[in-house]
């Protein structure tokens, strides 16, 4: 052979040991006196939600430091799934979303938190348990629950001669009253009359689907079969292909840039969550809040559920990671001192941060007393299956396709099929 | 010294050369490209059911192919291949054409043409995204002039030409650069004799800058090819491959396989498949032109 | 052609050019003057079209603070180790190989020519997750031989520097190994020198591919002490916000970085004074 080749394998040789020696990264958690918790989670604009529980949680453990590591939403999968994945051992906590769980655990990406279980119910009521199982155990820390509700722009509806609707659940508007009244701001001048932030996502038109009783769109006892090409399924996302057809909802604007409309003026009632508040501030937009609207024959429901924490199976730590993660979540003081971006499941936390609101007056408590009712009444989880991403990802296309004006039968149809070739490979 | 000894001592002495210079990046290559390939290529053989750890054989490479979305994705990307391709080398060729001449500030217009490519990509689409906006500034200018406004990204018909619009913005002055190395190297006595011999812009263009081009030419077709099948920020961010699967690009597919629904099988079954594509419309290309071997 | 019509061509030759310029720079402009605004004004200028799409008005340095705040120019510091790490490196590997491939003689050099021409096609994030595995086993994460590394092993540089470096006459090759020079003199006193417009081009594609990586940084270096310019740009996106001013200002000052030694090197894309009345 060519005189290379000893050459060769000393090269790689020694190009594999250069690079070993090279590697610098210090040891991490090591021994038993330091211990270092790496927690993954998406960026939050300030203030940050964990800062005051992670100094507390430090301060009873002294040996103990919290290593925070911040992606997208996106990425965070990305990561997760490559680095446990692949048996990585660099994080220890992650933010799981809530619907995802059953298939990060069947993936084997979860660590079993059963032993918690007796707790969390104690903190935070069966509901939050379910949205943190599969298959009978317990695999995350329910740390958010979401509600929405009906913003309206009170400028644009005392222009338009429109009555503010009233925030008392149980004088809910339905679609049939709403749309002729955005119908009517948008006469007087407003420049959409209606939209769901959320657009194009399951997470907000889920409650769409179920309330005009087209159900979730997966069932079966493993939730992997779909029953998106139904016909109440048909007939309410012709309904909402209508709403840009006609003009009273935006096409082309992406989901991110959907809150600033609101925050403009640009838009008369808008279905959203309480997250989008600061940006309404920040665009001088004059609201108010009432219930999430229902179909007249159906029944009322909203959607729910965020994010939870889990802790990886591959932690060097792991009986530390979980104290940790029950601390931010279902710990009695610990999640008290978690700052609320969002509705905490806790029920301490929960009271603390309606107590804020509800002394605040207006629509602040208007906002909090929805919230309550919502929670307890027409919350409707989303479906839990191992097949949840992939239902997510070809229904939120689906639900675009139908926006931009293709025929919701055959997108239904298509996302039917797309749905069982998918499924296939998971059963 | 024999001919056929003396032969033999250069080639020695140049192999013996060869191999240090080469052996560092073949080193590289190895390990950090092939063998992760290789390992790739291994996994597409897996099982591609939620904890399981078995083998399937050629099972993902039969079901990506029966696929109809992928089928489609196929399509597309062939019909997005042989519309950007030609668009972009033309473009870059009558870019770097231009920006030779002799022009005041030559060097800031060739910066500024290639500034896009430095821009983090996930920015330019964002940026694009709300251009092409219902509201955005396209929009509104066609308004102004009396035109109905486009769909432009939520058009299954514009889309695609949408997503070859901002790739195109974002990668032609980096291939021009390229290319404009290539012009400045031909010796401008060639031009002279020919503006002597009275040939105008075009012959010459034709019968001089073109042919001494070949090399960089042949860099700049099979790099930007193989680019425009690898790329696809834009697809990711704005369109998600809709709407109705009409800018779904394979390496889109791909990317959404393995990152997001976790069909880390499948989408090595796709990547080997889009590997052989590539690879066969590069051999075509090596083939087809000249400036390939010496 | 008459002096008059050269002129003449020469202004519309410097027209065009600025057209193509301004086209380039347009939505980039848009974003850099996004990245003065307040966060509710970005979006509210568009429809209809007046003086402030284009000009700020109010004017803000608010997301300059956001970017303060979350230590972004210290991502750009790590950006630009890991940038001038990658080109230095790379051309250090590249250009021998180039040089072998174009100029010597030997056994299998097509082989090795189309095995470096083939990993170039292969999707670097369709072999991302096996390649950080390995990273990880041999502790290279969070470090910058992690992040340097992969982005050596470019084979489209050696690709363009070998098309390039087969355009030089053999005459010089043969002249000098006549007066005794050893290859890697050929290649340090002969082709280096001949070869600034092709080694800026081939430090350029090597730049861009390190300046703009995302996924790799991503996988390999996640904590705040490695995070790169562009993965601290995606953290500008909350779970249900985006903070588009803070976004736009900083890919703004992302991409003038490189700006100021692609200007400087222009200088180097002038005609080759070398080759001529030789070729």
């Amino acid at each position: 052979m060519k005189p290379r080749s000893l050459k060769f394998v000393g090269a790689l040789a020694a190009t594999a040991l250069l690079v070993t020696a090279c590697g610098s990264s210090p040891e991490k958690g090591d021994g038993d006196s330091k211990i270092v918790i790496t927690f993954l989670h998406t960026s939050n604009p300030d203030p940050q939600p964990w800062d005051a529980a992670v100094a507390s949680f430090e301060k009873a453990h002294p040996n103990v430091t919290i290593k925070h590591q911040e992606v997208t939403f996106d990425d965070l999968n990305t990561q997760v799934v490559s680095r446990i994945g692949s048996g990585d051992t660099s994080i220890d906590v992650y933010a799981a979303d809530e619907p995802r769980i059953p298939a990060l655990a069947a993936k084997g990406l979860l660590a079993d938190v059963s032993e918690y279980t007796a707790k969390t119910i104690e903190a935070t009521g069966e509901g939050a348990v379910g949205a943190v199982s599969y298959d009978g155990k317990q695999y995350g820390f329910p740390q958010w629950s979401s509600t929405n509700l009906l913003f309206y722009n009170t400028d644009l509806l005392k222009k338009a001669g429109i009555a503010l609707p009233s925030a008392d659940p149980n004088k809910r508007l339905t679609y049939e009253e709403l749309l002729p009244m955005a119908q009517k701001a948008q006469k007087a001048g407003a420049k959409y009359g209606f939209a769901f932030e959320q657009i194009d996502r399951y997470y907000q038109l889920q409650p769409v689907f179920e309330s005009a009783g087209a159900g979730s769109g997966l069932a079966g006892d493993d939730m992997l079969t779909p029953t998106v090409a139904t016909p109440n399924w048909v007939s309410a996302a012709k309904w909402y292909g209508d709403l840009f057809e006609s003009g009273v909802s935006p096409r082309g604007i992406p989901v991110d840039q959907m809150g600033d409309q609101f925050g403009q003026g640009n838009i008369a009632f808008f279905v959203a969550g309480a997250w989008q508040l600061s940006t309404f501030e920040k665009g001088g937009v004059n609201f108010g809040v009432a219930p999430f609207p229902y179909f007249k024959d159906g029944k009322a429901v909203t959607p729910t559920d965020s994010w939870g924490i889990g802790v990886s199976p591959h932690s060097k730590h792991l009986d530390m990671a979980k104290e940790f993660a029950a601390y931010l979540t279902i710990d009695p003081v610990g999640s008290t001192e978690v700052y609320p971006i969002a509705t905490p499941p806790q029920k301490l936390a929960l009271e603390k941060l309606n107590a804020e609101f509800i002394a605040a007056g207006g629509w602040k408590k208007d906002l909090a007393d929805i919230t309550t009712f919502e929670i307890s009444n027409t919350a409707v989880s989303r479906p839990r299956s191992i097949g949840y991403v992939d239902f997510e990802t070809i229904m939120n296309k689906a639900f675009s396709d139908i926006r931009n004006g293709q025929d919701p039968q055959k997108v239904l149809a298509a996302a039917d099929a797309e749905l069982q070739t998918a499924f296939a490979r998971l059963k | 010294m024999k001919l056929r000894e003396a032969r033999n001592g250069i080639y020695r002495s140049q192999a013996t050369a060869a191999a240090t210079m080469l052996l560092p990046m073949l080193a590289l290559l190895v390990l950090l490209r092939l063998l992760p390939l290789a390992n790739a290529m291994w996994s597409s053989l897996r099982d591609p059911r939620l904890g399981a750890t078995g083998y399937v054989g050629i099972d993902n490479y039969l079901r990506v192919l029966s696929d109809p979305v992928f089928l489609k994705t196929l399509n597309v990307t062939a019909m997005f291949t042989a519309i950007i391709n030609p668009l972009q080398i033309g473009l870059a060729l009558a870019l770097a054409v231009l920006l030779s001449q002799r022009i005041p500030a030559v060097g800031l217009w060739r910066t500024l043409v290639f500034l896009p490519a430095v821009v983090p990509q996930a920015v330019s689409a964002i940026i694009w995204g709300i251009a092409l906006r219902s509201d955005g500034i396209f929009n509104a200018l066609l308004h102004q002039a009396g035109f109905s406004k486009q769909g432009f990204l939520t058009s299954p018909t514009q889309a695609l030409w949408c997503i070859i619009l901002i790739l195109t913005w974002i990668g032609v002055g980096y291939w021009m650069v390229i290319l404009i190395a290539g012009i400045n190297d031909i010796p401008p006595e060639l031009n002279e004799a020919a503006k002597v011999d009275g040939a105008g812009a075009l012959r010459r263009f034709w019968h001089i800058t073109l042919p001494q081009l070949r090399r960089p030419l042949l860099f700049v077709l099979v790099a930007d090819t193989v680019a425009n099948f690898l790329i696809f920020a834009p697809v990711q961010i704005l369109t998600k491959g809709g709407p109705a699967h009409s800018s779904s690009i394979i390496m889109f597919d791909i990317f959404e396989r393995s990152y997001i629904t976790g069909d880390v099988p499948g989408a090595s079954a796709a990547t080997v498949l889009l590997v052989a594509l590539v690879l066969s419309v590069v051999a075509i290309q090596f083939r087809l032109l000249p400036g390939g071997d010496d | 052609m008459s002096t008059a019509q050269q002129r003449a061509l020469r202004s519309l030759n410097l027209v065009i050019a600025i057209i193509c310029a301004v086209s380039a720079l347009a939505p980039l402009y848009w974003a850099a003057v996004g990245g003065f605004r307040h966060e509710s004004d970005i979006f509210r200028y568009m429809d209809p079209p007046s003086w402030r799409t284009f000009v700020p008005s109010p004017a803000t340095l608010d997301n300059l603070a956001i970017l303060r705040e979350a230590g972004f120019f210290d991502n750009l510091v790590h950006s630009m180790i890991v940038t001038v790490l990658s080109v230095g490196l790379g051309l250090v590997v590249s250009v021998p190989a180039a040089f072998a491939l174009a100029v010597l003689r030997f056994r299998g050099r097509n082989f090795w020519f189309v095995l470096i021409v083939f990993t170039f096609l292969v999707p670097f994030d369709s072999i991302a997750i096996p390649l950080a595995s390995m990273f990880r086993t041999l502790n290279l994460q969070d470090s910058y031989t992690g992040l340097v590394l992969p982005g050596l092993a470019n084979g489209l540089v050696v690709f363009q520097l070998r098309q390039f470096f087969q355009g030089i006459p053999t005459e010089l090759i043969e002249a000098a190994r006549l007066d005794g020079l050893g290859w890697w003199g050929v290649l340090g006193r002969i082709f280096i020198p001949l070869s600034k417009p092709a080694l800026v081009s081939a430090g350029m594609l090597l730049f861009v591919f390190s300046w703009q990586s995302y996924l790799w940084p991503l996988l390999i270096a996640p904590s705040p002490e490695y995070t790169l310019a562009p993965i601290a740009i995606a953290q500008f996106n909350g779970d249900h916000t985006v903070a588009y001013g803070a976004i736009f200002l900083a890919a703004t000052i992302t991409a003038m970085i490189p700006l100021v030694p692609m200007l400087a090197a222009q200088r180097f894309f002038t005609t080759s004074l070398a080759t001529s009345g030789i070729k």
